[in-house]
């Protein structure tokens, strides 16, 4: 059990990095779609809370969160909008759905995904010119419908038994 | 005792493990806002600014509650506070005011040409038989029986007995006392004895054809076996010649009010041979008028 915990939180923190990576190297450079983009650690955070809990959502939200922090300059605000999504994820948690239904996950990062924008753009619009609804419209919709679809890609191209290796074990997470 | 600790110790420790998810959310949520309070951009000086506006309102909130909630304290306080600085202020006002009376005692113990001991009434008995004062002077100070007492506005009394440290003084109100007096304008003679009023004495032996008037100055007279010539003892308030005898019947107000006598000086000359003894009235402080 012991093993198994280690090898989670290993592979959380590895695909966190890696996934980091490709997003500042590559999703933001060549996949963005004018100003939308999708959020591989959104996709992350959302898929540990979802998986592992409330207590590993919220943490590795936040340690995403102060990643992507890092690269904007805007310490705090992407780590408080990530620990809410993982925190969040967690009420979204039904097994047979979401191995069953291949667009459930897809859904609940979209849903997150507004979450995490909303409370991202409120803090960004205040002291400024900009609605924060027009910006949660035209962006946050765009952002969240975009990382929808690479969960979707992910998700599909996930081993099954990959996806059963990361699943909540009470006296695990305990 | 220690096992109710131990309860204690493993209800928290239960509760953390049950609560741990919400709390591990919180402290991480706590942390993300202390960080974006490092931030130094226009999103968190608005912040900041609302933040310290909503401090400054709940601050006065907390300190009108808790003014509100301790007033009773607080008015028991002032109270005290209220109660002591009233006490230094009667104590301060004394002070001024025994101040304002020493300089004028000294300033009468200065100019006035017998030697003097200033002495503080530390008793008064008003006995009906044997009015005296206490003074807080003796034998050890010069004092000695039968020396006059006397105030910057006249005569007080004499010296009945004394130790080494005090000395007891009969005053004009006492029903023993005599005095021989003359009228300062006339220098008709007569005797001054107490007849129970305070503050007032009667001037016997003038006849009733002599000329006697109100507001007339009475002074010790040259017969007086104890006194100088000369003090004052006070002023001429009632003739009356409607009644039976050959003399008038004439009530003297007294220099001295005895209801606030503190200080007295007690004269230690009683030699009747001293030359600057005439006039010594005029170092006495005027009476006030009559109406």
């Amino acid at each position: 059990m012991r093993r198994k915990r280690n090898q989670l939180i290993l592979a959380i923190v590895v695909s966190g990095i890696v996934l980091h990576v490709v997003q500042i190297a590559f999703v933001d450079n060549f996949m963005a779609i004018g100003t939308a983009s999708p959020d591989l650690l959104l996709i992350l955070t959302a898929f540990v809370g979802m998986r592992l809990g409330q207590f590993s959502g919220s943490l590795t939200g936040f340690s995403a969160g102060l990643l992507q922090d890092a690269g904007i300059h805007f310490f705090g605000l992407l780590a408080l909008s990530k620990t809410w999504v993982g925190f969040l994820a967690r009420y979204f948690h039904a097994e047979k759905i979401l191995l069953a239904e291949k667009f459930y996950f897809p859904l609940v990062v979209f849903v997150l995904s507004i979450v995490h924008d909303t409370i991202r753009y409120i803090i960004q619009t205040l002291n400024s010119n900009v609605a924060f609804t027009t910006l949660l419209w035209e962006r946050g919709v765009a952002d969240a419908s975009y990382s929808a679809v690479v969960a979707l890609l992910i998700w599909w191209v996930t081993p099954d038994s990959w996806i059963d290796f990361v699943k909540f074990n009470k006296r695990f997470d305990r | 005792m220690i096992w109710q600790f131990r309860n204690v110790v493993e209800n928290f420790k239960q509760a953390l493990t049950t609560y741990r998810d919400y709390l591990v959310f919180l402290l991480l949520i706590i942390a993300s806002l202390l960080l974006l309070q490092t931030n130094e951009n226009p999103q968190m000086t608005w912040v900041r600014q609302r933040v310290l506006f909503v401090a400054a309102l709940l601050g006065d909130a907390v300190y009108d509650v808790h003014g509100s909630v301790n007033t009773g304290e607080t008015i028991d306080r002032l109270r005290r506070e209220n109660m002591e600085l009233y006490k230094k202020n009667i104590a301060l006002e004394d002070a001024y005011l025994e101040n304002i009376r020493l300089r004028h005692l000294l300033n009468f113990e200065q100019r006035f040409p017998l030697p003097t001991v200033p002495a503080k009434v530390v008793l008064k008995d008003n006995d009906p038989y044997l009015s005296t004062l206490t003074l807080g002077k003796g034998r050890t100070d010069g004092i000695r029986v039968n020396q006059a007492v006397i105030t910057s506005k006249g005569l007080v009394g004499k010296i009945l007995s004394t130790d080494s440290r005090t000395s007891i003084c009969e005053t004009l109100q006492d029903q023993q006392f005599r005095v021989a007096g003359k009228i300062q304008r006339t220098r008709f003679e007569g005797i001054v004895f107490w007849e129970g009023v305070r503050n007032e004495v009667g001037f016997y032996g003038i006849l009733k054809n002599l000329d006697v008037r109100l507001g007339d100055v009475v002074l010790t007279s040259e017969y007086s076996q104890y006194f100088q010539p000369n003090f004052k003892i006070g002023i001429v308030t009632e003739v009356n010649n409607e009644v039976e005898g050959l003399f008038k019947s004439i009530r003297v107000r007294t220099s001295v009010d005895f209801g606030t006598l503190e200080e007295v000086f007690v004269v230690t000359d009683t030699s009747k041979t001293i030359p600057s003894r005439r006039g010594f009235e005029s170092y006495f402080e005027d009476q006030p008028k009559l109406p």
